[in-house]
């Protein structure tokens, strides 16, 4: 069977995910962040040890990441890995696994990661961020869509993946809204896929 | 939201579905969609199969839209977990329903 023939707004929010991800963020560069996926395409069994916290992080958050717990993100904070930079490899894996699943889901070909772009860390953090009930600082109230906002260009990356691939934030109220699915479809998708992820939220 | 957007078009749905299997959510082609879902997620079943019957159940772009769930809930899943979001407290309500007991949602 062929692949799915995917619609433009897709797409095109699959090229506007892979420039995002080629571009320096708040922490780390173009070529650190491109590494991270590189790291987390090729540990397919999920056993191999990466050099350095950041790719170690990165590959529980995309394998086990319901195995993350707050006293785990203080060892790993004591070790060298500070919260800032952590929120912001849960963006880069998380939009990854995103694009990489549907790509497959589709039957088509897994997209080669982008180059990575020139330029420093941008070092755009939200100050006002603080780190109350969540495990890391972020913009009360805690919520799906308050998660990363400690970081804004990783918050409104997810808020954009968010938005082509279910829902602008804005519908969520709407529960009779139709995108080619029934929203009771959809929610009925999103309830399963969350159970099989062990994620209760 | 599921059951919110089932009362608000007027159907039923079995929320025991979600997390035990041949049970049937009541949603048009829900077997379809969970089947799918599976696939992708879990590697329940062949995927090529499991596509293709989710296309024939509520067509290609709705199959194309099925995925596109699936694969943002992988990244919202990753997200709530790693950043430690609480779980909110209109989900221990419904946590019966779904077969889940408070152990469950730690």
């Amino acid at each position: 069977m062929p692949a799915l023939d995917v619609a433009t707004d897709i797409t095109e929010a699959l090229g506007h995910q892979w420039f995002v991800l080629a571009s320096p963020g708040p922490y780390f560069n173009g070529t650190e962040r491109r590494a991270m996926a590189e790291i987390i395409r090729e540990d397919p069994t999920h056993v191999g040890t990466p050099d350095g916290l950041a790719l170690e992080a990165a590959v529980r958050i995309a394998h086990r990441p319901a195995t993350i717990t707050a006293e785990w993100l203080d060892e790993m904070e004591q070790l060298g890995l500070p919260r800032g930079p952590y929120v912001e490899i849960v963006g880069i894996v998380s939009r990854l696994v995103a694009v990489d699943t549907f790509v497959r889901a589709v039957g088509a070909k897994q997209l080669d990661l982008p180059d990575p772009l020139d330029g420093p860390a941008t070092g755009e953090i939200e100050m006002r961020a603080k780190q109350r009930r969540a495990f890391v600082p972020i913009m009360e109230p805690a919520a799906a869509t308050t998660a990363l906002s400690l970081l804004p260009s990783e918050s409104a990356a997810r808020r954009d993946l968010h938005a082509a691939l279910y829902l602008d934030d804005d519908d969520m109220a709407d529960a009779e809204i139709v995108r080619d699915l029934t929203r009771a479809q959809m929610e009925l998708i999103a309830a399963h896929t969350s159970f099989l992820n062990e994620c209760f939220y | 939201m599921l059951r919110a957007s089932v009362d608000k078009t007027d159907q039923t749905v079995d929320l025991l579905a979600i997390t035990t299997p041949n049970v049937d959510s009541l949603i048009p082609h829900g077997r379809e969609l969970l089947a799918f879902s599976d696939a992708i997620v879990a590697g329940f079943g062949d995927l090529e199969t499991a596509r293709a019957s989710a296309v024939a159940a509520v067509g290609e772009r709705g199959a194309v839209r099925a995925a596109a769930v699936v694969a943002n809930f992988e990244m919202m899943n990753r997200i709530l977990d790693a950043t430690g979001i609480p779980v909110p407290n209109r989900i221990r309500a419904i946590a019966p329903a779904l077969g889940l007991t408070d152990l469950d949602l730690h």
